[in-house]
C-alpha cells in the first residue's frame, strides 16, 4: 500500500489557513500548529483590501495589467513567475472567499464591489468593510474547523515553532515544537512543513502594527534557510501611535495631510509634489519624512503631521466604514470634528524566507507562504495586493508541497528517531539555558532599544552612516543579549522566557535587514537613500540573500527573473491606462 | 509621583489558589490598560517593592479584533486594549473572565466557545476551493449585517455577562448563535440552515436564552446579539412548525 504523506502547517492565519485548507481538502493529514489560540492570530493586513483584475467595472482592467502595475510598484526587484500566476488567479480567488462567506461590500446589483487603490487608475480592489483581513481569515478558519471536526486536521493551538527536524542529508522530516502552556518539547514527523508565520515587524518594537512576535523563519535562518531582501519594509503613511503600539490608519478617502506653516495649515501633499502626482505610500512616506525632518516642520516639534477628515464625511461602505469608530476607541477624538496626529509605522516587511518558484526554501521539505516569505511584493507592495498573495501563496505552496512529499523515495516515518530525539533535547536544554540566564540586562529593555534603533536607521530616508551604526548596536545587542536575566522562572505558561528565545532570533533578523539595506546602495521601491538617489539596476537589480553566519550575515545576491517585463524606469509605480 | 495603583487576581495555574497582588505603574500619557500590563511586565515588582513573577496576559492584536486581552476590568468584561486608564477608578482591579478556566493570572482556556463554533457547524459547506464561478448575490443590506455579525472575535464577553452561561447550565451562549445566524445568511450556506437549527434547537440552544440583555451591552464590537437570538429563534420555531405538521 502506498504510505500517505503527512504534512505540518505552522501559523494560523491567512496563508496557514489557506494551506492547511487546501491539503485537507485533498485529504491529507495535515497538523496545523499557532502560537495564539484557534482564529486569534492576524496581521495588519487588516487594514488593507483584496486586489483582483475581475474588471467588474467595465474599465478594461485585465489580470496583465494587474501585473504590470504589480511588478512596476515592486520596481522590478520581485521574481516574475508567481506574481503572474498570482494576478491570474486573483479574480478567481475574491469569487471563491465570497462563496465562502466574506462579507464583501455590495454594489447595488448585489455583486462585489470594487474600490479604487491608492495610485491605480482601476477599481480592483475588494473590501469587506474596513475589516478585510479578519473577515478573510474567520472566513477560512471556519473552513478549516469543519475539517477539524471531519478528523483531517489536528489543530496545536498554543504552540510554537523552535526548530525543523532535518536527517543527515539535511532534508526536513518533521519539526520540534513548544507547548506554549506546560512548556513541553515534542517532535512531531511530517515529510512537508509549511511556514506561515508572518513578517518580522516585531522588530520594530512599538512602532509597528503588529505585536505578533512568534515567527519561525528566524529559528529557521539558523538552521541555514536563507533570508532575502530583509531590507525592504513597508511604511503605513499614517498611524496612530499609543502607548503600547502604533495603530494604522487605512486610506480613507477625504483625509488631508497638513502642518502648521506661519500660522496657517500647510497641505503639503497638494503643492507640486511627487506624491501629489501618485500618492503611493511611499512617496507620501517620503513627504512626510522631508516635512519632519528637513523642514521641522513637525507639529509642536514632535516627529507628527495632521491627518484632517474634517471636510469629509463617513461613506457607508469600504474602509471608511467603522474608522470613525476606531478613531473614537484608540485616538479618542472624533476625526470629523478634530485632525488626527499622525506619523508613518511600519506596517509589514516585503522580505522573508528566499524560496525558489515552488514556495520551498532552502531547506528541502521546508516552504514558506505568506509575510514570512519574500516573493510577490520586490521592493514595495502595491496597495490591496497583501491578502490575495498571503492567500494565494498558502494554496500554491500546499499544491507544491503535495506534489513534492508525494515524490519523496523515503517518507518521514522511515528517518533514523535519533534525529527527533537529538533536535528535542538539544532545543530543551537551550531553553533551559534560557531560564536559567540571570545576568543585569532586561530583555524587554534590550527590545525597546532594538526597536527604536530599527525605527531611526530603517525608516523610509536611509543613510549609510545611520545603517552602519545600526548594525554595530545590533552586533551590541548580541552581546548584551547573552548577559540577560529572565524574571520568570515558572514551569508553567513562562512567557518571558519564551520571549527571551525569541528576541534572540529577532537580533538575527535585524542584523539581516540592516546589513542588507547598509550594502544597497541605490534607492528602489520603499528604499530610498538619498546618497544614491537612483535606481541602480546593473548593480542591484538582484535578490539579496543573507546566510546565517556565525558572527555576521553572509550576504550574497542572485539575478531577479524578469522574464515577462523587461526593467524600464518607473517612478513610484503609477498604472498606465489600458491601451 | 503620579502613580497609577492596580490590583490583580493571580492564579499561578489552574487549580491552585487565587491571590490578589497590588502594583504602582508610573502614568504616562494616552495609557490604556495594556501599555499598564507591559510596565509591570517590564519591571514585576509588587507594591511592597518584592521581585514577584511578571503577570501574564493574552496580548494579541491590540486592535479589538482578535478578542484575546479581554478580562474584568474594574468588574466589567472589557478588551484591555481599548480601555484607557484615565476613565478609570483606582485601584484598578483586573481579574480573569470568571466563566472560563484560569490557565495563569489573567488567561483563560475559551476552547469551549471554538467548540461551540463546531457544534453550530459555522462555515459554508463549500464544494472546494478552486475557481467555481461566482457566488450568488446579495443585497447591500444583507452584506452590512453580515459585516456587523462578522466582526465578533470570541473574546467572551457577552457569555460573562449571561446568567444562564456558565457550569452550571448548557446554555451554548449568544457568541455562537449569532455565528450560526452569520453562516444561515449566506445564500450558499441556505442549503445547511435546517440542520444547523436542528442543533439550536437541542438542550442548550436558542431556547434557553434568558432575555437578560447582558449579551448585547457587553460586546465590545458592537454586535446586535440580541437581535440574532430573535432572529434564528423566528427560524427554529417555524421549522419546528413544519416538522411537526410535516
Amino acid at each position: 500500500m502506498k504510505r500517505s504523506p503527512k504534512f505540518i502547517v505552522v501559523g494560523g492565519e491567512v496563508a496557514g489557513l489557506a494551506a492547511t485548507l487546501r491539503l485537507a481538502e485533498r485529504g491529507a493529514a495535515v497538523q496545523l500548529f499557532s502560537t495564539m489560540p484557534a482564529g486569534r492570530a492576524l496581521s495588519a493586513d487588516g487594514v488593507d483590501g483584496f486586489n483582483g483584475a475581475s474588471n467588474a467595472m467595465g474599465e478594461g482592467d485585465a489580470p496583465r495589467i494587474h501585473f504590470e502595475a504589480t511588478i512596476r510598484a515592486g520596481d522590478f526587484l520581485a521574481n516574475q513567475e508567481l506574481p503572474r500566476r498570482l494576478c491570474d488567479a486573483a479574480p478567481g480567488l475574491i469569487d471563491l472567499f465570497d462563496r465562502m462567506g466574506v462579507a464583501f461590500d455590495r454594489t447595488p446589483e448585489g455583486r462585489v464591489d470594487f474600490s479604487r487603490g491608492e495610485g491605480s487608475r482601476f477599481r480592483r480592489t475588494a473590501f469587506a468593510g474596513d475589516k478585510t483581513g479578519l473577515s478573510l481569515a474567520s472566513a477560512l478558519d471556519g473552513q478549516v474547523r469543519r475539517y477539524e471536526k471531519a478528523g483531517l486536521v489536528e489543530r496545536f493551538a498554543g504552540w510554537e515553532f523552535v526548530s525543523a527536524v532535518l536527517d543527515g542529508r539535511g532534508i526536513c522530516r518533521g519539526l520540534v515544537a513548544q507547548n506554549l502552556t506546560t512548556m513541553a518539547f515534542e517532535s512531531y514527523k511530517a515529510d512537508a512543513v509549511l511556514a506561515c508565520t508572518g513578517g518580522a515587524v516585531s522588530v520594530f518594537g512599538s512602532s509597528s502594527a503588529a505585536p505578533f512576535e512568534g515567527f519561525a523563519a528566524a529559528p529557521l535562518y539558523r538552521q541555514g534557510a536563507s533570508y532575502a531582501n530583509g531590507e525592504f519594509v513597508h511604511f503605513q503613511p499614517a498611524a496612530i501611535h499609543g502607548a503600547d503600539k502604533a495603530r494604522l490608519i487605512p486610506d480613507v478617502p477625504g483625509g488631508r495631510f497638513w502642518v502648521p506653516r506661519q500660522g496657517s495649515p500647510w497641505y503639503f501633499l497638494e503643492e507640486g509634489s511627487e506624491a501629489a502626482e501618485a500618492p503611493t505610500h511611499e512617496a507620501v512616506n517620503r513627504a512626510i519624512h522631508k516635512v519632519i525632518y528637513e523642514l521641522n516642520l513637525g507639529i509642536d516639534g514632535e516627529p507628527a503631521v495632521y491627518l484632517d477628515f474634517t471636510g469629509s464625511r463617513p461613506k457607508g461602505f469600504g474602509p471608511s466604514r467603522s474608522f470613525d469608530d476606531f478613531c473614537m476607541k484608540f485616538a479618542r477624538t472624533n476625526p470629523r470634528e478634530i485632525a488626527l496626529k499622525v506619523s508613518p509605522a511600519v506596517r509589514c516587511t516585503q522580505g522573508g524566507l528566499w524560496t525558489d518558484d515552488d514556495h520551498m526554501t532552502n531547506i528541502p521539505g521546508v516552504f514558506a507562504a505568506g509575510e514570512c516569505c519574500y516573493q510577490y511584493h520586490g521592493a514595495a507592495l502595491l496597495d490591496g495586493n497583501a491578502l490575495p498573495a498571503r492567500a494565494f501563496g498558502g494554496f500554491y505552496a500546499a499544491d507544491r508541497a503535495l506534489e513534492y512529499a508525494s515524490g519523496l523515495a523515503r517518507g518521514c516515518d522511515e528517518t533514523d528517531e535519533a534525529h527527533f530525539i537529538n533536535e528535542s533535547s538539544l532545543q530543551r536544554e537551550r531553553f533551559q539555558g534560557i531560564v536559567d540566564m540571570s545576568g543585569p540586562e532586561n530583555p524587554r529593555h534590550l527590545r525597546e532599544e532594538l526597536g527604536r534603533t530599527m525605527t531611526e536607521a530603517m525608516s523610509s530616508v536611509r543613510n549609510n552612516a545611520k545603517l552602519k551604526s545600526a548594525v554595530n548596536r545590533i552586533r551590541e545587542f548580541k552581546e548584551r543579549f547573552d548577559r540577560c536575566g529572565v524574571s520568570d522562572k515558572s514551569t508553567w505558561m513562562n512567557q518571558e522566557a519564551v520571549f527571551s528565545r525569541r528576541l534572540r532570533g529577532m537580533l538575527d533578523i535585524a542584523h539581516v535587514m540592516t546589513l542588507g539595506a547598509l550594502l544597497r546602495d541605490e534607492s528602489r521601491g520603499n528604499h530610498h537613500k538619498p546618497e544614491f538617489p537612483e535606481r541602480d539596476d546593473e548593480k542591484y537589480l538582484k535578490t539579496t540573500k543573507a546566510r546565517y553566519g556565525k558572527e555576521e550575515p553572509l550576504i550574497s545576491y542572485e539575478d531577479v527573473d524578469t522574464r515577462h517585463i523587461k526593467p524600464a524606469p518607473f517612478p513610484f509605480g503609477r498604472e498606465k491606462k489600458a491601451s | 509621583m503620579n502613580a497609577v495603583r492596580i490590583k490583580i487576581r493571580r492564579q499561578d495555574k489552574p487549580g491552585s489558589g487565587a491571590y490578589w497582588e497590588s502594583f504602582e505603574v508610573p502614568r504616562r500619557s494616552g495609557m490604556n490598560v495594556t501599555a499598564l500590563l507591559m510596565e509591570i511586565r517590564k519591571r514585576p515588582v509588587n507594591h511592597h517593592g518584592e521581585a514577584v513573577s511578571p503577570v501574564v496576559w493574552d496580548d494579541g492584536c491590540g486592535e479589538s479584533d482578535c478578542g484575546a486581552c479581554t478580562m474584568l476590568i474594574n468588574g466589567r468584561p472589557r478588551p484591555a486594549c481599548e480601555t484607557f486608564i484615565d476613565a478609570l477608578e483606582q485601584p484598578i482591579r483586573l481579574e480573569p473572565l470568571s466563566k472560563f478556566q484560569v490557565v495563569r493570572d489573567l488567561i483563560v482556556d475559551r476552547s469551549s466557545m471554538f467548540d461551540a463554533l463546531k457544534r453550530v457547524k459555522a462555515w459554508v459547506e463549500l464544494d472546494g476551493t478552486y475557481d467555481a464561478g461566482q457566488a450568488p448575490r446579495v443585497t447591500i443590506r444583507e452584506a452590512l449585517l453580515a459585516q456587523d455579525l462578522s466582526r465578533c472575535t470570541s473574546c467572551g464577553a457577552c457569555l460573562e455577562v449571561c446568567p444562564q452561561y456558565g457550569p452550571h447550565a448548557q446554555f451554548i451562549g449568544a457568541a455562537a448563535i449569532s455565528q450560526a445566524r452569520l453562516t444561515a445568511l449566506h445564500p450558499i450556506a441556505k442549503a445547511g440552515v435546517p440542520e444547523r437549527l436542528d442543533t439550536l434547537m437541542e438542550e442548550g440552544g436558542v431556547e434557553d436564552c434568558g432575555h437578560a440583555q447582558n449579551c448585547v451591552k457587553a460586546c465590545p464590537v458592537g454586535i446586535p446579539l440580541t437581535e440574532s437570538i430573535a432572529a434564528v429563534k423566528r427560524e427554529a420555531t417555524k421549522r419546528a412548525f413544519h416538522r411537526f405538521f410535516g
